[in-house]
This record gives C-alpha cells, structure tokens and sequence, in this order.
C-alpha cells in the first residue's frame, strides 16, 4: 500500500555524549559527574526487561534505508525522551528533553524528507513544557508533541498549557507510557497493588490510557480546547470501546453533574481521540471486530520499531482496503501536522 | 386508581376524556397514577401547568412518574461551570435518571430518541382534571 504513515517509530541515543554535545557547560558538569546515565534502551525504555538487546533504531541512514520507497511520513520518537516521568528532578528532566530534541533535528531530519518529529516534553512542569513546544513548533518537520503521563489525568487543569501550546501550533498532543507507571511515585499508578514484573505491567498499561481518555471527556477538555488532537501510543486500542460504551450510558444518567459535556462523550472522542495500533500482542483474531466497535477514524498505525515491529503492519494491509487505507494513512493525515517542509 | 371517561369525537379515534380529580387533590410537583384503558398513566401538577404521561420510562421501562419532578436543569456550559435554566417542566427516572421534557416526552440534551409518551391535560371551570387519551384500536367510534 502507498503512503502508509508511521506515527509511532523510536529512535534511540547510544552515548550520553549525544545528549551532553547540546548542553551548556553547567549541564555537562551536571550529568557527566553525577551519577546521571543515559536511560537504557529496552522496551520501553524506562522498565527494565533482560533479554537481547534492542537492535536498530540507533542511524539515521541505516532508517532512511528501511522505508519502503512507497511509504509516507515517519513521526520518530526518541524513546529516551518520554521515559522522564519518574524522574524528581524537574531541572534535569526539562533539560534533558530539550537536549534529545535538539539531536534529534540536528542528527536525524536530514537523513529523508519523511522524517517527521515529535517534540518530547516533560510533564512535571508544563509552563517549561509549553515553551519547548513553542521553541520547536515552527519547524515544519515538528508532526506532534509527545510525552509521558503523572499521576495526574489529563483532564486537570496541570495540563493545560500544554494543550494550549500544542493547539495553537497545530500540534496533535502523543501520550506515551512512560516505564515506571506503578513502580515510582510521579507516574500513573497501576490497579491493585502494583505490578511486579514487566508482563504484568504491560498487560495494565490500559488501565492509564482509560484512566485519561474518561478524565479527558468528563473534564471537558475538548470544550475547553476545541482544535486539540490526543493521541494514546503504546496503550494499544481494544481498552477503548467498554470506556466509551460506559461513559455514554453514565452520561445520559448523569449528564447533570457534568453539563459542559454537551454531547455523548464518544462524539469528542470521535472527534478528538486518536489510538495508535502498535503492538503485536492486540492483534487477536478478533481485531476486526474490536476496531469495528470505535467511532470511525480513531486508529492510527504505529510501528513501535524497534521494539515491536512483529507484522503488525502486515496485519494491518490485509484487512479490506478501504479501512486499511484509513487506518494506514488517512487517518494519520487528519491528526497529524504534516505539511511541506519547505519554510515560508 | 381507575379513571371515569367521557367521549369527545377526534379524527381517527376518538379522543376520551378521563377524569382523574380535582386541582385540590393533586400535591405539587408529585405524580398520582392511575390505570386508564389498560395503560399506566401519570398525572402531575407542577408551576407550570398539569402535566400526564405514561407510567414507563422508554429506557428500560421503570416507573417514571415515581421520579423527581422540576421545573428545570442544567445546561449546557463551559467546563467546571454549572448553569440551571428553570424554563422546562422535566421529570427524572429514578432508576438511572434519564430526564425527560414532560410537555413533549423529549430526552433532554439528545439523550436518547426515544421519547416518553405524553398526554394531553384539561381542568375544567370546576376544578376537574381530565387526561385526554385516544381510545384504543377498535374500541368503538
């Protein structure tokens, strides 16, 4: 199929020296005389799983060289950036994103026109998360803003200047796990007691993507914020349908306590909510039906490379084209901000 | 409760006249039932005028007219803000409090399409109040 776009592809730092070569002098003292270490790179890269290395996504030709001639836009996503979540220090986590960025536009754009980028920002404080999305957004290569969650839902108000940045640029809003939801306070909490191991935590990252979808609409954030586009990545997609079937029958009862939400919460959804189709393990037999349950145009394709490119795509082009062509391309094309990257 | 009728000629069936009390009888914003023909039926008098419908909420069939009656709710607003507009007469299910305009059945703010089925009301020069119901299919003309 021509022109798929891959919202959702990694890249990652090998040497902290990366990071360091766009800091001031204060920073590089900072991180190379501290214990600071470059977050590793394992899936995802903030939760520590043994096994194989993580292979790939490290050079911009060898990238380039993997497309398909036919294929559209790549939004790449330095894994290493959105993994700030759990970090105390907000100074170094603002700091370090901002330096991933700048390598990320300095090293990687350049390598094929379709590269796309997403501005990694950190959540803690989203007056310096704004600015940093300001900093970038008028690069035309900037397709999105993407970031780790807190434990705060999105619909509070912590959140809004982001939102409003990213609004005002035209910027779709990518939420990303993080790694250490449910292990460190400053992340989403996971149900229960909390995960003790890596499956267990990738199988209850949804439970954070429901968390913020309901937050999102009950909160009222699309009234709020009319042009903003919200992108879930690495949640998978089949949590969405019961959400949205449940907030709809509590609206109609409830719709009292929360007038601003004018209209069935999946209308905004439909409107506003994008899933990203990225992991091997959604892909049950049933896919089809399961999609079939959301508002039209809400699936996006991702290809989690490096991590999770296990014929996700493949699955994807076998499905009947006019939904495949949707959710390969088009749907992208009305989320994502990916006009011409010629300037003026 | 049962209801006495009286015949008034209407296009198509004819439309009866169920007498069901007087204006005295009738507390404030709180239902009386009857059975009328078969079908349960509400009557409700309320600011704004009386008001009947049927006894069914169109969700899932609980008994309505055992729900709240106001004369308002609240409206659509910008987020965080609660604004009441008192300019509808609106009675909520008590099982899952689906609301409903009592003048035309509407589901308020697209709730659902379904509507509650509503009944014309008249209190006559002596107080008397009467639901005006179409008689059933083949019961007479």
């Amino acid at each position: 199929m021509k022109g798929v776009i891959d919202c959702e592809r990694h890249i990652l730092l090998t040497s902290l020296d990366q990071v360091t070569a766009r800091l001031d002098p204060a920073w590089v003292t900072r991180m190379t005389e501290s214990e600071f270490r470059l977050p590793p790179a394992g899936p995802h890269a903030g939760v520590q799983v043994e096994g194989a290395p993580v292979v790939g996504g490290t050079d911009p030709a060898e990238v380039a060289a993997s497309l398909d001639p036919d294929d559209g836009e790549v939004v790449l996503i330095p894994a290493q950036g959105i993994v700030t979540s759990g970090w105390l220090n907000i100074a170094t986590a603002t700091t370090f994103v901002r330096a991933v960025n700048d390598h990320v536009v300095a090293e990687w754009l350049h390598a094929d026109p379709r590269f796309r980028f997403a501005i990694v920002v950190a959540p803690h404080d989203p007056g310096q998360a704004a600015a940093e999305i300001r900093r970038l957004g008028d690069n035309p290569a900037a397709a999105a803003v993407c970031m780790p969650l807190m434990a705060i839902n999105m619909g509070q108000v912590h959140y809004h200047p982001i939102y409003e940045a990213a609004a005002e640029l035209g910027l779709p809003v990518m939420v990303h796990p993080g790694g250490s939801e449910g292990n460190v306070v400053g992340p989403p909490v996971l149900g229960g007691v909390g995960p003790r191991t890596p499956e267990e935590t990738f199988s209850l990252l949804p439970q954070v993507a429901q968390a913020n979808l309901s937050s999102l609409l009950f909160d009222g954030i699309f009234s709020r914020f009319p042009d903003l586009q919200v992108i879930f990545a690495g949640f998978g997609f089949a949590w969405a349908p019961p959400v949205l079937w449940r907030a709809d029958t509590e609206w109609r009862g409830l719709r009292v306590e929360v007038p601003w939400v004018a209209d069935p919460p999946s209308t905004y959804a439909a409107e506003h909510v994008k899933l990203v189709v990225d992991a091997a393990a959604e892909l049950h037999p049933e896919f089809s039906s399961v999609a079939a349950m959301l508002p039209e145009g809400m699936l996006l394709y991702g290809s989690d490379a490096p991590y999770d490119d296990q014929g996700v795509r493949g699955r994807l082009e076998g499905l009947p084209p006019e939904v495949a062509e949707r959710l390969l391309r088009d749907n992208a094309k009305s989320c994502l901000r990916l006009g011409s990257l010629d300037r003026g | 409760m049962s209801a006495g009728a009286t015949s008034t000629a209407a296009r198509g069936r004819p439309l009866v006249r169920h007498y069901v009390g007087t204006v005295e009888e009738f507390e404030p914003d709180r239902f009386r039932t009857f059975e009328i023909e078969g079908r349960p039926v509400g009557v409700v008098r309320t600011a704004a005028g009386f008001f009947a419908c049927r006894n069914r909420c169109p969700h899932q069939g609980a008994d309505i007219c055992a729900g709240a009656v106001s004369v308002g709710t609240m409206v659509p607003s910008q987020p965080m803000q609660y604004v009441y507009s008192a300019d509808r007469c609106i009675v909520a299910c008590p099982w899952h409090r689906w609301e409903f305009d009592l003048r035309d059945g509407e589901g308020i703010q697209g709730i659902t399409k379904k509507r509650l089925v509503t009944y014309a009301v008249e209190v006559d020069e002596d107080g008397r109040v009467a639901v005006l119901m179409r008689g059933r299919k083949g019961a007479g003309s």
